[in-house]
């Protein structure tokens, strides 16, 4: 499209020079529909990025390493769920789990899916916290 | 003890338990009303939302869906559960750190617009109101059975009780009680899963039992109940009949819906920080979890047990639990072919000669649950236990969607919409007095409850996904979203959902098969492609229209953040 050709070096600049880390164009542009549109037209904002102390540079870094991590935990979630005991149930059916009498697709949508969904979401609040801290944007106390 | 004495004992001391437990925590600030004050420890909020969300559905309903229809009743494990991840993804942690008091008013400040208030507003109460008539229902089908006092009689009783709970102590008394009423419904779910998988396959634990050796037959469970399914003419029951694309859109819709549902999302408002929101959706999946993996196995007991004490078996011999449950209208016999035995066969039957056979029993799945006991012959107190079990998550998913109701009445339509100098006394009182209102007219529909209780549940999931989940998430990830394109994407995914489940179930329900459908999708999966339009259509439309104020965009900026969470609060428009 037309506008974003026009819009492209307008984005990059104010993307590299608030974001330290952020060199590639395209880095700035994989935070989902945040396209360049939203950084061009709030120029200033940038400045109190990090919240309330609006002191924090790297809450680009933050907010990419989170997507990161949103897009892994996803793609397990949609693999066990959908994939699993969905589209390849048939196939996954045909192999049994050793000493028992499930099927391993019927296994997965009915009891396996649901223990992993468990396990993402421990494993997200533990490399989310982790980020927090790293980041210093955790919110302290006990 | 009979098994009615035991009843009235259990769940007269389960309802004495809710109503000590709502005096000792009452509300006296629109805080504590609509968000417990944000003081809840993640894990007692865990424990209430999973009560909260645990509904007469998934205790009673579930496991006997999954038992009639196998693996496609995998669509409600997976979908019902799968939801969390995207809460604690996508949702919940950064609703609670923008710390409003409900739903409407996230999409109304963070879209700068009272239409997007008043749209969203207009989705909880429908959605809420579909999902409480359900609730009555399960309440009342309990009351007729075990106690045998008349549904509507029951469904008073139980009206006081979440009356008496949900107007006194709002969200705080709501909270606390539902701990307790989880205590009961999983209590009650498990002690009869564990009594029937020792009987059957002699492991105590049901979900490992139902992947264990059948002691009566010496083959694996499965293969047994496959086998006998094949005997009777049933499609085999690990294997599905519904298409792959329909079990896809109809698990999304579920898992959306669930992420999007007011009354689990409003759950997370209520602990003091965003760390807290997070662990919250572990705990609470983690308690959901023990109900849901078990539920699958007890469907298989409940499912093989049928088969074995009906089939082919004389009418005139049947247990006393057959002709308790065949005078509530909910099991009928006919015998087509007069030879005083039962034949309970699926579509394929045929016999010796290849002629083919008419099943003559019709068994409503929603009893499969609460009669289990009584077909596996287990001890009077777990049938009591059952039947308290059944009231809890029934009461407790009732309060919780009465308090969305209540908070969209009094905190988004008067003290945020048309009357915005209302002071907080008199806003306390109005939540009280649209609780009190929504109650009755909960209460109405739970004794006259509308013939199409079950067609609409597909209309609040499919809602939640088509309206709150898509308009939130893009609310938190695109910065760029603005007022225009979330209107009109909600408006856009609400009209295709509801025109297609309208057009389906009530317009033209002769036409509800595969081969009308658009792309094979049935009107439970539809909410997929509503998400999906709303999608399309906010952020087409966004790109086209002026982007978002500046203070939209730094709220946005700060809600990404933890740090800074303070309690819940108004913020200032």
């Amino acid at each position: 499209m037309g506008s974003d050709v026009a819009r492209s070096p307008s984005v990059a600049q104010p993307c590299t020079a608030i974001q330290a880390s952020c060199t590639l164009h395209d880095g700035c542009e994989e935070s989902q529909d945040d396209g360049g549109a939203t950084v061009t037209d709030t120029p200033e904002t940038p400045a109190t990025v990090g919240g309330p102390d609006g002191k924090n540079p790297r809450a680009g870094d933050y907010w990419r390493k989170n997507l990161q991590y949103l897009g892994i935990l996803l793609a397990v979630w949609f693999a066990v769920s959908y994939g699993a005991g969905i589209l390849f149930v048939e196939q996954l059916n045909r192999i049994r789990i050793p000493g028992t009498g499930f099927p391993l697709g019927f296994w997965f949508a009915q009891q396996g899916s649901i223990y992993a969904f468990m396990v993402l979401i421990f494993v997200y609040v533990f490399l989310m916290n982790r980020l927090d801290r790293e980041f210093d944007v955790d919110e302290g106390g006990e | 003890m009979t098994v009615q004495a035991w009843t009235f004992v259990l769940v007269g001391l389960s309802f004495a338990l809710y109503i000590g437990v709502a005096i000792a925590t009452r509300a006296n600030s629109t805080k504590e009303f609509y968000v417990a004050g944000s003081g809840v420890s993640p894990l007692a909020n865990g424990m209430a939302t999973a009560a909260d969300w645990m509904s007469a559905a998934s205790f009673i309903s579930m496991a006997g869906l999954i038992a009639f229809r196998g693996y496609d009743g995998s669509v409600y494990l997976m979908g019902w559960t799968g939801g969390y991840v995207l809460l604690a993804l996508l949702l919940a942690p950064y609703l609670r750190k923008f710390g409003a008091y409900t739903v409407p008013d996230f999409v109304g400040d963070r879209y700068y617009s009272q239409t997007a208030r008043i749209v969203a507003v207009v989705c909880a109460i429908f959605v809420s109101f579909t999902y409480v008539a359900g609730q009555m229902r399960g309440v009342g089908i309990v009351f007729g059975r075990f106690l045998e006092v008349p549904v509507e009689i029951g469904v008073v009783i139980g009206m006081g009780i979440v009356f008496f709970y949900a107007v006194l102590g709002g969200m705080k008394g709501i909270t606390y009680t539902q701990v307790a009423q989880y205590c009961v419904l999983i209590f009650a779910y498990l002690v009869p899963a564990i009594f029937l998988s020792l009987m059957i396959t002699g492991n105590p634990i049901p979900q490992l039992g139902l992947g264990g050796v059948d002691l009566e037959s010496g083959t694996f469970l499965l293969d047994r109940l496959n086998g006998l399914h094949e005997e009777l003419g049933f499609a085999a029951y690990t294997s599905g009949t519904k298409s792959t694309i329909d079990v896809f859109f109809i698990t999304a819709a579920l898992m959306v819906g669930t992420a999007g549902l007011p009354h689990v999302i409003i759950r997370f408002y209520t602990v003091p920080k965003v760390r807290d929101a997070r662990i919250s959706v572990g705990w609470a999946l983690m308690f959901i979890a023990l109900l849901y993996t078990a539920a699958p196995a007890v469907a298989v007991f409940a499912r093989t047990n049928l088969l074995n004490t009906v089939s082919e078996q004389p009418y005139a011999e049947m247990p006393e639990w057959f002709t308790k449950w065949e005078s509530t209208g909910l099991i009928s016999f006919e015998d087509h072919n007069g030879d005083g035995l039962i034949q309970f066969v699926g579509p394929d039957a045929r016999d010796a000669t290849g002629a083919s056979i008419a099943n003559e029993l019709t068994i409503d799945q929603d009893i499969m649950v609460l009669a289990n006991p009584e077909i596996a012959g287990l001890p009077n107190w777990v049938i009591g236990l059952v039947a308290a079990g059944g009231l809890a998550a029934a009461l407790s998913t009732a309060a919780g969607l009465l308090l969305v109701v209540s908070s969209a009445v009094s905190h988004d339509l008067l003290k945020r919409g048309f009357k915005q100098d209302i002071s907080e006394r008199g806003e306390l009182i109005a939540a009280r007095v649209s609780a009190g209102v929504a109650v009755v007219i909960a209460g109405y529909l739970g004794i006259n409850p509308p013939g199409f209780v079950a067609e609409v549940v597909a209309f609040a999931f499919g809602l939640a996904a088509a309206s709150f989940f898509p308009a939130i998430i893009l609310g938190i990830f695109s910065k760029r979203m603005n007022r225009e394109g979330a209107v009109l994407g909600m408006i856009s995914g609400i009209t295709l959902t509801a025109g297609y489940i309208v057009y389906f179930k009530f317009i033209n329900p002769a036409a509800n098969t595969a081969e009308y459908w658009w792309f094979g999708i049935s009107p439970e999966g539809i909410g997929t492609l509503g998400m999906l339009v709303n999608l399309a259509v906010a952020v087409t439309v966004s790109r086209f229209t002026p982007p978002p104020p500046k203070e939209i965009v730094q709220m946005v900026e700060m809600i990404r953040v933890p740090r800074g969470a303070g309690e819940a609060h108004e913020i200032s428009a």
